[in-house]
């Protein structure tokens, strides 16, 4: 069984310098580590986030620099994409991001564990939906001949998505984790809560800049 | 134990509302559709509207708006370098 002791400090284990005795568990009045409260998580995957985004925003450019100098190329490539199911997937993420506010703000207001897996449930269930949308257009791109070796469109299309759907398929794997957690409750967990909620908007707003990017500016 | 109380702020959902109404709004007014805005017009202000939203997911989802200024000034500089370069560059063609 994962204990406190055995996560990284950032997602809500001990400091390197406590002592496992100092932990407590349910209740425990312990000392928090001195991290900022008013960070969104713990600094450490604040880091790694900023990273992420960095590598995301080049990816951007990517596809606006390949529009610049293809443009026919890119136009036409786009236009195999269905703007309606990129935006649906687009709305289901913002809910998603919506129930996950909903289940911080419970855990952090003393709701019971019931309460905050069930809302956390509901970000699984958009994912779900997230994942079909996402593989049914994999497959009538694929279906119709159009593959990531197409067009430099449809490598950045590929690409891009693909990094996206798997940030979001370990982002469900952190919610899945903390549904299980949960039943375990401590104060301590708030941290945890937190980071799990910034890498799962950070995957939502990643999901806005692509809709606008892949299934719109570069179809015009 | 409180349990009182609404699970969402009024705030919090009328910003999840009004990102979803962009999001069609985007969508249906887009570039390509030949709706209101001349093509490359329309690509600046879709990338602009997608850069606010991501703005808002930040501030109110995220809590940025409640962050140490190191972290809202780490993600402020991502959001109006990458922001600004991809308008630029979607109004170009």
């Amino acid at each position: 069984m994962t204990t406190d002791a055995d996560l990284p400090h950032f997602l809500g284990g001990p400091p390197e310098h406590a002592a496992v005795d100092d932990l407590g568990d349910v209740g425990d009045p312990a000392p928090r580590p001195p991290s900022d409260p008013r960070v969104p998580g713990e600094p450490g995957l604040w880091v790694f986030l900023l990273g992420d985004l960095t590598v995301f925003g080049a990816f951007f450019v990517g596809v606006l620099v390949s529009r610049l100098r293809e443009p026919e190329v890119v136009r036409e490539s786009a236009a195999h994409l269905r703007p309606a199911l990129g935006a649906l997937n687009t709305v289901v993420l913002l809910t998603s991001s919506l129930l996950m506010v909903a289940a911080v703000g419970a855990h952090r207001s003393g709701r019971s564990a019931a309460v905050v897996r069930r809302l956390l449930l509901g970000v699984l269930a958009c994912t779900v939906v997230f994942a079909a949308v996402k593989v049914g257009e994999y497959a009538h791109l694929l279906g119709a001949g159009l593959e990531p070796t197409t067009t430099v469109f449809f490598t950045l299309y590929f690409v891009l998505t693909g990094i996206h759907l798997l940030h979001l398929v370990v982002g469900a794997g952190l919610v899945l984790a903390l549904t299980r957690l949960l039943s375990r409750s401590s104060r301590r967990r708030v941290a945890l809560v937190r980071g799990v909620a910034s890498y799962w908007h950070m995957v939502d707003l990643l999901r806005i800049v692509l809709f606008g990017l892949l299934y719109l500016v570069a179809a015009s | 134990m409180r349990t009182a109380g609404p699970l969402l702020g009024r705030r919090t959902t009328l910003v999840w509302a009004a990102l979803v109404a962009a999001t069609a709004l985007s969508w249906w007014l887009g570039p390509g559709r030949g709706l209101l805005l001349p093509t490359r017009v329309a690509a600046g202000v879709v990338l602009l509207v997608a850069w606010v939203k991501v703005w808002f997911v930040g501030a109110e989802f995220m809590e940025l708006r409640a962050a140490p200024p190191w972290l809202r000034r780490g993600v402020a500089t991502w959001l109006t370098v990458v922001g600004a370069t991809t308008v630029v560059l979607a109004i170009l063609v």
